[in-house]
């Protein structure tokens, strides 16, 4: 099957789980906090976006932990999802890289 | 448990109930955690519509699934992007019949009709332009499912609610029939066609890429058919203007070719098509296959046309008045009525259909391009 493209939401999923595992909340926040609040998961469209990345092998469950009776399940990144998630990382870097060049072209003149 | 869990965990029901069982503690663990935050009484707090949006999203994904789903969410998924198809191709092939009809009426094919004899409107008139606009727009039907079957979901989605909008926009007087409900009933089946379009077809389930010879091929049949249609139309109309006060005879085909009687008639074809065909069927249905199909599976056309049965059924009864008094009052009747009990014949035999083939997703589809799987 052709890899679905990565969303910008999966995108920041992703990158919430680069550093440790995360259970559902933990990755909601972390979403927030590297989009500066721009991005604010609601709790089913994350668990969509889970269930996507999990079916793409890029996500998988860590651990499960009980607290305060309620359960928290843990998400890792595989190692096939950090390589997914550096390969989408250059493109978008690349994409940037060429739209500043093109603008400072512009500014200075260069770009019609 | 407080309130907001509680209430949390009703709105979780939209969910199927093997996702919840894999997943409904940990959302609501996820959900109460977020409300924690807000740091109010749990009890007083109420899910908000983003939440609730959310999760309704979800299900329909989830409902509806797309490869790699579980069998039955995956039946249910075929079943509705199965009835968005027919449903496109049946649109598309009324959508050539009204422009087609509109070129014929409004001259823009010059003198095949006597000028003026049916038009609305004077010729340049801001009228007569809204008139021609409204004929033509169902024609976005036909680019709606050309870009269907050319992998464009969302073009395609645009599309046919612009054709199913756009008419009634331009010509109020479109929705026909005495009252706004009547209006409403008479378009279910494409505003049926438009949402099985829209929920079916999702981030999980795209549309199969067809080349383009075949795509332009699944769009060519039903707009001849249309072309033709409208063809057939204009002579009788040509007769009956002929022929002055129109009998039984020529005003039965008239009965046959509205909309909700055409749709009678296509669902009968596929109705016949599919009984004649159900050995052939029964020796290929296999599980549901790991990729997707490229158009509708031949299992799933029975239970595609199923779900398109229920709004024709109900826009034919809505034309029906079974009070009116005349013979040509009573027999308009009688033919409507034939309609709806061959229209109940037909959803009972695609239901039987649909239950006594299992594994819905079978090798061959419509277009015969679907890959084999292995």
């Amino acid at each position: 099957m052709t890899p679905r493209p990565i969303t910008e939401p999966a995108f920041l999923v992703l990158t919430a789980l680069v550093d440790e595992p995360r259970h559902g909340y933990g990755i909601a926040q972390e979403v927030e906090r590297l989009s500066g609040g721009r991005v604010q998961l609601k709790i089913g469209t994350l668990y969509g976006v889970l269930d996507r990345l999990a079916a793409d092998a890029l996500v998988e469950p860590d651990r499960e932990e009980v607290r305060q009776g309620r359960l928290r399940r843990y998400y890792r990144l595989t190692d096939e999802g950090a390589r997914a998630l550096e390969e989408e990382a250059v493109r978008l870097a690349d994409n940037a890289h060429r739209a500043v060049e093109r603008l400072r072209l512009r500014q200075a003149g260069g770009l019609a | 448990m407080s309130v907001l869990e509680e209430r949390y965990r009703r709105v979780l029901r939209l969910l199927p109930a093997s996702y919840r069982a894999r997943r409904e503690e940990e959302m609501v663990s996820a959900f109460l955690d977020g409300a924690r935050r807000a740091e109010t009484d749990l009890d007083d707090q109420r899910v908000r519509w983003a939440e609730i949006a959310g999760v309704a999203a979800l299900a329909l994904r989830v409902r509806l699934g797309g490869p790699g789903s579980p069998p039955g969410e995956y039946a249910t998924g075929e079943a509705v992007r199965g009835a968005a198809i027919l449903g496109l191709v049946f649109w598309t092939m009324l959508g050539a019949l009204f422009a087609a009809q509109t070129v014929l009426t409004y001259g823009v094919v010059a003198g095949v009709l006597p000028d003026g004899l049916m038009g609305i409107g004077d010729p340049g008139s801001p009228e007569r332009l809204r008139q021609v606009l409204s004929g033509l727009a169902p024609l976005l039907w036909a680019a709606s499912l050309g870009a269907l079957v050319r992998g464009r979901a969302g073009t395609a989605k645009a599309s046919a609610w612009a054709a199913l909008v756009l008419p009634y926009a331009l010509d109020p007087g479109a929705a026909g029939g005495p009252g706004w409900i009547a209006g409403l009933l008479t378009a279910l089946p494409a505003l049926v066609t438009a949402l099985a379009l829209t929920a079916g077809f999702h981030r999980d389930a795209p549309p199969p890429r067809l080349p383009g010879a075949t795509a332009a091929r699944v769009v060519a049949v039903p707009v001849a058919a249309g072309v033709l249609l409208a063809l057939a139309v204009g002579a009788l109309g040509a007769a009956a203007r002929a022929g002055g006060e129109p009998g039984p005879l020529m005003l039965q085909p008239w009965l046959w070719l509205d909309p909700a009687g055409l749709a009678c008639v296509s669902l009968l074809a596929v109705t016949a098509w599919l009984v004649l065909r159900r050995p052939a069927l029964r020796a290929s249905a296999t599980p549901a296959p790991a990729s997707a199909p490229p158009v509708v599976a031949s299992g799933s056309v029975a239970p595609a046309a199923a779900i398109l049965t229920v709004p024709t059924v109900v826009a034919r009864a809505a034309t029906l008045h079974p009070g009116a008094e005349g013979y040509l009052s009573g027999l308009i009747t009688l033919v409507g009525a034939l309609q709806l009990a061959l229209l109940l014949a037909c959803g009972v035999t695609l239901v039987a259909l649909t239950v006594r083939t299992p594994g819905a997703a079978a090798r061959d589809d419509l277009t015969g391009t679907r890959e084999q799987p292995g």
